[in-house]
This record gives structure tokens, C-alpha cells and sequence, in this order.
């Protein structure tokens, strides 16, 4: 389970997230939804342990996070998987060595890294014939198929996606919608969605919360996502 | 000003634990070797050849027919082991190395790249920064070795074809005059220029602000301020060693 209680987090002198408090239990699926600039991409990269925070409790299964003690942090990372915003792929790399690459890096041998990073590539729906492509030459889209794919080789217990369809066409925020549901589904792992795309958030509707003045807020049945986003 | 040699020195530290992940990869440090030092080579060369040039020109200005020939060999090896090749080579390779290695991991802050290794269970000081301190301190004196050879060369050729000098004038300068304390103290200096360098850069590489803005100014810093620590630990070394 990931608990936060009573974060708080300044980006230079300016507080974002104000005594904010939120849990995700093992299967579940969280939606964070708000304007631009609001710090949603702040309290995900807090609670994956990528940012420091001033104050309150952050835990993953337990276990505390703090950026500053790497040994407690690697066991935590180790059960997150992170899909980045744009992908974060690692530009000197193709494509299957980006999906390989945790798992080449922490003691893996070659025949089964690539074993399992062709495997993730096919889970995403992406064709064998892209492994030797470079992040450059991939769409956006693909990317971020790819950073999916390469969280998935790790095997965590916990997905963070950063705007996952964020400047994608509407059939790749379908299909991206629908991989993330059955990623839940078939293999259980917790989603935490950061997003301001209401057709990704209204497909999972049932945990959605809304990050107002530094705190999430959960918009009432009755109302409208579209008039609670207005308001 | 502290406050950031402070975190410069814990950066370091935390650098310094890579060293028993990264001696089980070769691959890592050679990759970095040959970034750092074999595409430094031609700057090196060119460099080193006109460094010899320009010495002995200048060696026989100074002493205008007034001491003995061989004395152009013997000052201008000297100057070429003590202080030419060590901080002008480490200044060029600062130049270059510096601001790639800023540019190269700022950008990978801003893109997030450090971010993903992070995730993935990687430390990105012992991984990523700890290979290219590595290899810039064994690259950086074997660079000035290269320099030294080169420099004294062309520095010999330059003295026999623009004045005259003999080679056997020329080397009975050098031998007469070498001591041993020249060479290694002018090497010993140039480890710890390579491990300034590289401290420094991926310091502030590792650490880059926001945007394009910021890796910007981490690759200045970066420069700048390896070029400013050479000179100030040349003076100590020049002081400690030389007087």
C-alpha cells in the first residue's frame, strides 16, 4: 500500500502540495486530475522518492521514502515502475536495451534480459521490428509504449504514470487507455495516473481525485467530471 | 559559496562508493576512456605541436644570444614537463570534456533520463558519474605524456629549423638539466586536474536546473569553474613542489 499523510512540498519558495493525504491499495487504481502547473507531476515524482519533501509521511508497503537514503530508496524503486511523461528513454540506447536496461544493469544475463524485454514489447503491443530502433527515431507515442514496456520488465508492484496520453492522437489514448486497464486487471499491479485528459480519467472513474490548492480533493458523484473541472 | 563546496564534496563521496560496481564493468570505464581521452587526441596533438613551437621561439627570445644555446633545450623542456603540457593540455581538455560531460548528463536531467535510472534501481552517481571520473583521471596524464613527447619534438624540430640549433645541442640542454622531481611532479598534478575536471562536471551535470536554460548554465559553471580550480591548484602544487 502507498500511504501519504500531511505531505507538504515547496518548488522554489512556492508551496504546491499542503498537507495533502492520499492511499492506494495493492490492485487499485488512482486518477490525479488538475489544471497545468498545478503539481500534479510534483506529488508523483514525491511519492516515487524522485523529489524531496519538507514534510509528512510518504510510504511504500511500509517502508519510508526519502531520496537522501539510497538503500532504503533501491528496495522502494524496486517495486515502482515509472512511465515518464515523455518517455525518459535513454537516447544512446535501441529500444530493446532501453527495456532490457534495469534488468542488464542489476545482474541479468543477456539471453534473459532480452528474453523478457521481447516479451514486454509484445505485452505493449509493439512490433519485434522496432527493438532495433532508436528512442529518436520512434513516435511519441511509441515512447512511451516503450517506457511502459520497460517499467513492465521490472516486474513492480506499482505503476506511476505521468500523463500517459498527453499530446497523443485519439487512437493511441485509446489503445494506451485500454493497456493500462488490462495491465491492472490481468496482472494487479496499482496504478497512480496523473493526467488532465478526461477520457483516460472517465474509463477509471470509480478513484479520481482532483489536486485543488494543494490538496486532492474527490469530485462529488452527482457532478460532471466537465463541471467539476470548470469550477 | 560553502554551502556548495559542501555538497560538491558529499556529490564526491557518493561518486567515490560507485568504484566497486563499476570495477566489475570495464566496459563502462573503457566507453568512457575513449570518449574522454582517445577523441581528445587530436586537440592534444595539435595543441602539444605548436605548445613546442611557440616555447622555443620564445625560449630563445628570452635569452637573446646571451647564454649558451643548449640552455634553449634544457628551459624549454623544462617549461614543457613542469607547467606547459600539464595545465595547458588539462585547460584544453577541460574545455572540451567539461562542457560535454555538463551538457551530456544536463540534458539527461531535463529529459528525465537520470529520473528513469533512478527507477530502476540504479544510483546515477555511482553509475553514471563514477565511470567518467574514473577514466578522466587515467586519461588525463596519459594525454600529457603524449603531450609532453610531442611538444619536446616539435619544440627540438622548431629550434633546429628556425635557428639553426643542432639536435645533439639541443638534447645535451635536456639531459644535463632533467630532473626526475619535473616529470612526476608535473604528472602527479595532472591526476588530480582529471579528477577536478571530472567532479566538477558531472557535478554540475547531474545537478542541472530546469530547461534548456539550465543545462546551459551547468555547463558554464562546469567550465568555468575547472578551469578557475586548475589555476588555483597549480599555484599550491608550484608552491609546494617547485620553490
Amino acid at each position: 500500500m502507498i500511504k501519504v499523510e500531511g505531505l507538504v512540498k515547496s518548488v522554489q519558495d512556492r508551496v504546491i502540495l499542503k498537507d495533502l493525504n492520499f492511499t492506494l491499495k495493492q490492485g487499485e487504481i488512482a486518477v490525479i486530475l488538475g489544471r497545468s502547473g498545478i503539481g500534479k507531476t510534483v506529488f508523483i515524482k514525491t511519492v516515487a522518492g524522485l523529489l524531496p519533501y519538507e514534510k509528512g509521511i510518504v510510504e511504500v508497503d511500509g517502508m519510508r521514502v526519502n531520496p537522501y537514503n539510497y538503500t532504503d530508496m533501491k528496495i522502494i524503486w524496486s517495486k515502482i515502475g515509472f512511465v515518464f511523461q515523455y518517455g525518459a528513454l535513454l537516447d544512446s540506447l535501441s529500444t530493446i536495451e532501453n527495456i532490457g536496461f534495469g534488468l542488464k544493469e542489476n545482474g541479468f544475463k543477456e539471453k534473459e534480459w532480452k528474453r523478457i524485454a521481447f516479451e514486454k514489447l509484445e505485452a505493449v503491443g509493439l512490433d519485434k521490428s522496432v527493438a532495433g530502433l532508436m528512442p529518436a527515431q520512434l513516435s511519441g507515442g511509441m515512447k512511451k509504449m516503450v517506457s511502459l514496456a520497460r517499467a513492465l520488465a521490472l516486474s513492480p508492484n506499482y505503476l506511476f504514470y505521468d500523463e500517459p496520453t498527453a499530446g497523443l492522437d485519439y487512437s493511441m489514448v485509446v489503445r494506451i487507455t485500454s493497456l493500462i486497464g488490462n495491465i491492472n486487471k490481468i496482472l494487479g499491479i496499482a496504478s497512480l495516473i496523473i493526467t488532465h485528459d478526461l477520457y483516460l480519467a472517465k474509463k477509471f472513474r470509480e478513484n479520481i481525485y482532483f489536486l485543488k490548492d494543494g490538496r486532492l480533493v474527490k469530485p462529488p458523484k452527482k457532478v460532471t467530471l466537465e463541471d467539476f473541472y470548470d469550477e | 559559496m560553502f554551502r556548495e563546496i559542501g555538497k560538491i564534496v558529499l556529490f564526491m563521496v557518493r561518486a567515490l562508493k560507485g568504484f566497486p560496481y563499476v570495477i566489475k564493468k570495464p566496459r563502462l570505464i573503457l566507453k568512457e576512456v575513449y570518449r574522454v581521452g582517445v577523441l581528445s587526441l587530436p586537440m592534444v596533438i595539435f595543441t602539444s605541436i605548436f605548445v613546442g613551437i611557440v616555447t622555443t621561439i620564445q625560449t630563445a627570445y628570452q635569452t637573446n644570444a646571451a647564454l649558451p644555446k643548449y640552455l634553449i633545450g634544457a628551459t624549454a623542456f623544462r617549461i614543457i614537463l613542469i607547467e606547459l603540457s600539464p595545465v595547458v593540455i588539462s585547460l584544453v581538455v577541460c574545455g572540451r570534456i567539461a562542457s560535454f560531460i555538463s551538457a551530456e548528463l544536463g540534458t539527461m536531467k531535463v529529459t528525465e533520463q537520470i529520473d528513469a535510472i533512478k527507477t530502476m534501481g540504479l544510483d546515477p552517481h555511482k553509475f553514471l558519474a563514477f565511470p567518467i571520473i574514473l577514466a578522466t583521471t587515467i586519461s588525463l596524464p596519459l594525454l600529457v605524456i603524449i603531450s609532453e613527447i610531442l611538444a619536446t619534438y616539435s619544440s627540438m624540430l622548431s629550434a633546429r629549423w628556425m635557428l639553426g640549433l643542432p639536435y645533439s645541442i639541443f638534447i645535451y640542454g635536456m639531459k644535463t638539466f632533467f630532473v626526475m622531481k619535473d616529470l612526476v611532479g608535473g604528472l602527479l598534478k595532472t591526476i588530480f586536474f582529471g579528477f577536478v575536471i571530472s567532479i566538477i562536471a558531472t557535478y554540475y551535470g547531474i545537478n542541472t536546473g530546469f530547461g534548456a536554460e539550465g543545462v546551459g548554465k551547468a555547463t558554464t559553471y562546469s567550465v568555468v569553474t575547472s578551469s578557475a580550480l586548475i589555476l588555483i591548484f597549480d599555484f599550491f602544487v608550484a608552491f609546494g613542489v617547485f620553490t
